[in-house]
């Protein structure tokens, strides 16, 4: 609705500068006349492209306010409610900004947020790689099915324990259960992408000459991008989900440990900065990859 | 010295779900010239794309032999282009990036290459559309630029496959009227799959006949009209009659 009110005002601003244009035809020069009028409506509608962002951010900044007063609130509301159990925003910033004096929360994001980098990084390799191969190599394919969908169908949080048990508490067992989660998602459909590649796509690289190695790189990759992005997308999620159960299951560093901790403290605060903190790097992973994915692939967003 | 494509014999099954194999093409012999314009035209099922296919080197025979210039035709290659239907440009890849895929392939200079992808793009009328994305584009340019990504490695013969059938009818005119002015200039033979009996004539100095089930050649008529022709002409009629008729003919052989 907004927008459309929006285009609408633009559009008067440029119908209200016709007469310009007819005093230049009268003269007899009419492109200039044109030209301009083309550079008008492209200031325009950069300009309503401007508001139009900044309204949104202005608007998404105003939903996490809302929020945050809501929350704060609830504890007046309701008088019934403990605040130790259920603290508000006002304390849980209290508890945070000690922590955050000493530096204790930022070795906790940097323990967590470099396990979670690891091991997505280590996926993102591996599934690619595996899901390129067993879609092109029927042998490979058909020798790894069932073992690799078998260990697909198990969560990866079952495997937790064991991994604890393998290869004690240090960083590696919590950075191979990352890239054990993240993997199977990303090779899935890296997979199916590869395999599924348009068989006029190939066929036209073939008949324009191409090699085994640029048909993979120019055409099979890219045409099997947006199932990868899918499985890429799913795998942060899984990597975030997996980093905090590795962590619980025994660390002395990171978000899910501090949280632990202030649960064995009844701190309750202590919990929801962890809470908190998850949240923002889910949401701010998942913006990062949008941003990637439109600045790496501009013919992606309107080609499909 | 002989003709620069033969289809000697050639038979073509496909295995279906069921017990019987289909049979695409059955003992079908053709050869072709050098610089010769050719359409194949037959209802859905004669095998017109199942001979293009094979002279691709997408398909190979399962009897008889596939030749192009008396060489056995085993794989895909830049000396025998092919334009698809359906846009095969990749959505990835700007305009200039398509038509400079096939120099890729073979390793030409960068420079280099973006010369004749522009020269090639130039040739079709889209130099100014060079940086553009297939998406951005209309049905009409994404073929002309598919045949100029085609065009751009020189290939001896064109393949088209029914190459104009998804646009509309003014804009197949034009790329009709631009197809014969580029086989003018380059001298590139041509094996263009229609079902379109009026564009066959209008195009092809030579238009072969094909009937269904299992695919064979009824007819081999040499159009000898001088470019560009009246589609309102008398000669016009008379060919577009002669190509029903022998197309009637298939379709009866099939009742039978």
């Amino acid at each position: 609705m907004t927008s459309l009110t929006l285009r609408r005002e633009s559009v008067a601003e440029i119908t209200a500068d016709v007469p310009v244009r007819g005093d230049h035809t009268a003269s007899g020069d009419a492109p200039p006349a044109r030209a301009e009028l083309a550079d008008r409506f492209q200031q325009a509608h950069a300009r309503s492209e401007r508001a139009r962002r900044r309204r949104r951010l202005l608007l998404n900044l105003a939903g996490i306010a809302l929020f945050l007063l809501g929350w704060e609130a609830i504890p007046h509301v309701f008088s019934w409610m403990n605040p130790a159990l259920f603290p508000p925003p006002s304390r849980v910033l209290q508890a945070a900004l000690p922590l955050i004096e000493s530096g204790e929360l930022a070795g906790h994001i940097t323990a967590s947020l470099t396990r979670a980098a690891a091991g997505f990084a280590i996926a993102l390799v591996l599934g690619i790689t595996a899901g390129i191969l067993t879609a092109r190599i029927a042998f490979l394919h058909h020798l790894s099915e069932p073992v690799l969908h078998g260990f697909r169908s198990v969560p990866s949080l079952a495997v937790v324990p064991l991994a604890v048990l393998w290869f004690g508490i240090g960083e590696l067992p919590k950075i191979a259960l990352i890239a054990w989660g993240a993997f199977f998602p990303i090779w899935i459909t890296t997979f199916i992408g590869v395999r599924d590649t348009n068989i006029v796509y190939l066929r036209s690289a073939a008949a324009l000459g191409a090699g085994r190695l640029r048909t993979l790189f120019l055409v099979i990759l890219p045409a099997a991008l947006p199932f990868i992005l899918a499985g890429v997308r799913q795998a942060i999620a899984v990597s975030l989900i997996v980093l905090v159960a590795a962590e619980l299951s025994g660390s002395t560093r990171g978000i899910a440990y501090m949280m632990s901790l202030g649960h064995q403290l009844f701190q309750v605060e202590i919990m929801f900065i962890g809470l908190v903190l998850l949240g923002t790097f889910g949401f701010l992973a998942d913006r990062l990859f949008v941003w990637a994915a439109r600045r790496l692939f501009p013919w992606y967003q309107s080609a499909s | 010295m002989g003709a620069l494509i033969e289809f000697q014999r050639v038979s073509q099954f496909f295995a279906t779900r069921g017990k019987a194999p289909a049979q695409a093409l059955h003992e079908v012999s053709l050869d072709l010239a050098a610089g010769e314009f050719t359409c194949l035209i037959g209802p859905s099922g004669c095998g017109k794309t199942t001979l293009l296919h094979l002279l691709a080197g997408f398909l190979q025979p399962t009897d008889g032999a596939v030749r192009f210039h008396g060489e056995q035709v085993e794989r895909p290659g830049p000396e025998r282009g092919v334009v698809f239907q359906e846009y095969a440009l990749f959505p990835w890849m700007t305009a200039r990036q398509n038509v400079e895929f096939g120099l890729r392939a073979q390793s030409v200079a960068a420079p280099q290459r973006r010369h004749r992808a522009l020269a090639a793009l130039e040739r079709v009328g889209l130099a100014a559309s060079a940086d553009r994305y297939p998406h951005e584009l209309s049905g009409g340019m994404r073929q002309r630029i598919a045949v100029a990504r085609s065009l751009v490695v020189e290939p001896k013969v064109l393949l088209m496959d029914e190459p104009f059938a998804a646009v509309d009818a003014m804009t197949r005119a034009a790329l009709q009227k631009d197809l014969l002015r580029l086989w003018q200039e380059t001298g590139v033979s041509v094996v263009f799959v229609t079902h379109n009996i009026d564009e066959a004539i209008f195009l092809a100095q030579r238009v072969v006949v094909m009937a269904p089930h299992p695919g064979t050649i009824s007819d081999d008529i040499r159009i000898g009209l001088d470019y560009p022709r009246q589609r309102g002409s008398i000669e016009f009629a008379q060919h577009y009659n002669r190509i029903e008729v022998a197309l009637a003919a298939g379709a009866q052989r099939q009742a039978a």
